[in-house]
């Protein structure tokens, strides 16, 4: 069964090379350039995680994080971040929020499969 | 005084009764001068005891005038039996009558003309207007008395003309003779006179009675002997007891001369003895009226002029004393004054030396800022000469403070005094100082004096101050902007490298089967590479971060650190089989996360640059050294380094062994050293190639010892 991963960055660039790795690792993936496209975009859909950018316009990665965790039914949607910020400011605080994992860019892809796998039940 | 506290009346009776028998006595007394066997009398005394008594005693007594008239009239005209009793009674009635007139007429015109009060003889005006007064009163008597005698035949009327004149002239000479003695002598004494003055007044009257009697022809001529006319004798002793006496002496020798002279011819002796007794009486009257007349008048003039020198030798005695007075008050004043301006002239001298000498600027000036003086404090530090400065005004102040200066000198030319006014002041070489005024009107003099002071470096210091805080502010300013170009830095340089290796893992797994061995190796330098790069962008930040993201100072327990730290790198000391030995460390003030970070740098380090061919064996200790300063000390047996090198080590990027033995981004010890710096402390370090290193850490115990971050 596919799984489906979205991916919310303002960084259309980005947003694609993730979208087409995760694809070749057979995830199905959604991409979202800010929280309210990504909010629009989960309606209906059946999300498995999220990938997170911290610094994004309208709404924070944190923001929309607190968000989904306090909605019922998206509270449950691991949601992993990721970030140029420094880890050992802002991991912190992505964790509080509910957030599974913190990213640092640069990372590694086998980094980020192995918490996908993790994360994704 | 106990006269004075009888009642009016009784009074009244005594006194009318004391007059009427001293004019009955005055007349037979002058009775007694009457020539031998006649009634004809010289002089008739009782009209002199009638005015008198009139004069002191008043209006009132005139019953006692009329019935002392009456009665020695009456017993004369009974005596000498001239006719029956009614026509005697009714004649000496009316010479009663006669005699009482008399005297109440010339009192009234004595007080008319002169006065009230018995002076009369001071002023020679007043003596000659009595000498008047009496020759008219006595007109009275002497018409009354012979007309009623006539009237009622007891004198034929061809003898009436000689009757009238001689009763008029006995009358008037009477009043002459007796009522200037008696006004003189009933009048209280001044003084009392000293015993010479009393022998003199003696002498004088012997010497007088002595003269009278050669003169009238008693002692030695006495006895038929022709009488040189000698007269004239006794006006010299008048004269002396006018000049030398006054008043009361001189009308007593006037009583004495008329007494001999009656008492010598009456008795046949003497210059006025003539045949016909009318004859005689004339030419005696007319002696003793004349000598009496001119006596009073000349005693008067020397009254008066007596009186007059008397008043101006005390004017005279009173200007000297005002004279001594105004002169005393002249120099009491001049000495003051003296005084005063010695005094002022302290004053000034004390003023000058102050103004001379003082360090603030003393300056007076009028309302339009030009200086009329001004302290050397001033002068020295404008450098013009003070002829130069007089010339300024306001073109002193600096352009900028120019209005203001003038709205102060408004203010104190309205009366209101300035405090800490400060302006800027030329100076000769241009610049200007800065300076701060207190200033108070004078508002008479239309100036102002204005102490002032020289606030320029005051001023500077504060400029300074002021720049340091801009300065500081500007640095934190800055430092925000680091921060902020950091996170951007961060953020924005971390995602092309994220792409990088997108791009590179996507190469891999779409174009897998076009790549080769060397192409896939390529590709994955290229990650590991961006991996790198991340790595560096992150040291970089941890470096800026130790001054841009500083936190508060609070005690810090290293041996929990040190624990946090050890726990961190559990993987890796397991891996190499590593040891750590670690002592009791000290707890410090300081930032924990940079003593963190601190730690970790070190010990990491440690554990990388180990031999390949042993296990690394790092050792921490530390020990307090004097003044509250620690050391820690963390050695290795490590591969160390260079004495060369050792110069490089804490600089930023700098490796000093090839990265592709070692990995590392060359910034750790760089971050070390700028942590070390910021708490105020030092790091040294020895080390030898293959023999290890040996970093030892010095940092003080509180902050207060710290510097500031550098």
């Amino acid at each position: 069964m596919t799984k489906t991963v979205l991916i919310i960055d303002d960084d259309v660039e980005l947003s694609e090379i993730l979208s087409d790795i995760l694809e070749e690792k057979q995830y199905h993936v959604l991409v979202a350039n800010d929280g309210l496209q990504a909010i629009k975009k989960t309606k209906g859909e059946k999300i498995d995680l999220i990938l997170l950018d911290i610094q994004m316009p309208y709404m924070s990665g944190f923001w929309f994080c607190d968000l989904f965790k306090k909605k019922m039914d998206t509270k449950k949607i691991p949601i992993v971040m990721i970030s140029g910020l420094s880890k050992e400011e802002n991991a912190k605080k992505a964790y509080q929020l509910g957030a599974c994992a913190f990213l640092k860019k640069p990372f590694e892809f086998e980094e980020l499969f192995e918490v996908l796998e993790k994360h994704i039940s | 005084m106990a006269y004075r506290s009888l009642p009016a009346w009784m009074r009244c009776i005594i006194e009318v009764t004391a007059v009427a028998l001293a004019y009955y006595v005055a007349a037979r007394i002058g009775l007694f001068l009457a020539f031998e066997n006649t009634n004809a009398t010289s002089v008739w005394p009782p009209s002199g005891i009638a005015f008198a008594a009139i004069l002191l005693l008043g209006y009132r007594v005139w019953p006692g005038v009329f019935f002392g008239a009456f009665f020695a009239n009456l017993v004369v005209f009974l005596t000498n039996k001239s006719a029956d009793f009614s026509t005697v009674f009714w004649a000496s009635s009316f010479i009663g009558l006669g005699n009482t007139l008399e005297a109440l007429t010339g009192a009234l015109f004595i007080h008319r003309w002169i006065g009230m009060g018995t002076h009369l003889f001071f002023r020679a005006k007043d003596t000659f207007k009595f000498l008047v007064i009496t020759l008219g009163m006595s007109l009275i008597a002497a018409t009354i008395g012979p007309t009623y005698l006539c009237l009622y035949g007891l004198i034929s009327w061809e003898s009436y003309p000689v009757v009238w004149f001689t009763w008029w002239l006995g009358d008037a000479i009477g009043i002459l003779m007796l009522t200037p003695f008696l006004l003189a002598w009933i009048r209280p004494f001044a003084s009392y006179w000293p015993v010479q003055r009393f022998s003199e007044a003696i002498l004088l009257y012997v010497l007088l009675y002595l003269s009278m009697q050669v003169g009238f022809g008693g002692l030695p001529f006495k006895g038929g002997m022709t009488y040189p006319p000698v007269m004239f004798i006794a006006v010299p002793y008048l004269v002396w007891a006018v000049f030398r006496f006054g008043e009361r002496v001189t009308t007593g020798a006037i009583i004495v001369i008329s007494c001999v002279a009656i008492l010598e011819t009456v008795q046949g002796y003497g210059p006025f003895v003539r045949p016909s007794i009318n004859e005689a009486l004339l030419l005696l009257q007319a002696y003793i009226g004349i000598i009496t007349g001119t006596m009073l008048m000349m005693q008067a003039v020397v009254s008066e002029r007596t009186k007059a020198r008397q008043e101006i030798n005390h004017l005279n005695e009173c200007l000297e004393q005002r004279v001594t007075e105004r002169t005393e008050q002249l120099q009491t004043a001049t000495q003051k004054l003296l005084e005063e301006i010695a005094e002022r002239k302290r004053i000034e001298e004390e003023a000058n030396l102050f103004f001379t000498r003082s360090l603030d600027f003393l300056v007076v000036s009028d309302f339009n800022g030009f200086l009329k003086r001004a302290n050397p404090s001033f002068i020295n530090a404008l450098g013009f000469k003070e002829g130069e400065l007089k010339t300024f005004g306001l073109e002193l102040v600096h352009p900028d403070d120019r209005d203001a200066a003038r709205a102060q000198l408004n203010q104190l030319a309205a009366g209101e005094e300035t405090i800490f006014f400060s302006c800027r002041i030329l100076t000769k070489n241009g610049s200007y100082l800065w300076t701060e005024w207190n200033a108070v009107p004078i508002m008479e003099q239309k100036v102002l004096f204005a102490v002032g002071r020289d606030v320029t470096e005051r001023r500077s210091t504060g400029e300074a101050l002021l720049d340091e805080r801009l300065k500081s502010e500007r640095l934190k300013a800055e430092r925000e902007q680091l921060k902020l170009f950091s996170m951007i830095v961060s953020h924005d340089l971390q995602s092309p490298l994220q792409k990088i290796m997108g791009y590179c893992s996507l190469l891999e797994t779409t174009s897998r089967k076009f790549l080769d061995e060397k192409s896939r190796e390529y590709l994955t330098k290229i990650k590991h590479t961006s991996i790198k790069m991340g790595q560096l962008i992150e040291a970089l930040l941890r470096f800026s971060r130790v001054t841009t993201q500083e936190e508060p100072f609070k005690p810090v327990d290293l041996n929990q650190v040190m624990g946090e730290v050890i726990s961190g790198l559990e993987f890796h000391v397991r891996q190499l089989g590593a040891r750590i030995e670690c002592k009791q460390l000290p707890t410090i003030h300081a930032d924990p996360a940079q003593m963190h970070e601190l730690l970790l740098n070190f010990l990491s380090n440690a554990l990388k640059f180990h031999k390949k061919d042993e296990a690394p064996h790092v050792r921490v200790e530390s020990r307090f050294l004097r003044d509250g300063w620690v050391e820690i000390k963390i050695s290795d047996n490590g591969i160390g380094f260079s004495k060369e090198d050792q110069e490089r080590l804490f600089k930023p990027f700098q490796r000093l062994h090839p990265s592709e033995e070692f990995e590392g981004h060359g910034m750790g010890l760089a971050i070390c050293q700028r942590i070390v710096i910021r708490h105020g402390g030092k790091i040294f370090v020895k080390s030898e190639p293959e023999k290890g290193t040996e970093f030892i850490i010095t940092l003080p115990l509180k902050e207060e010892r710290w510097g500031k971050a550098a």
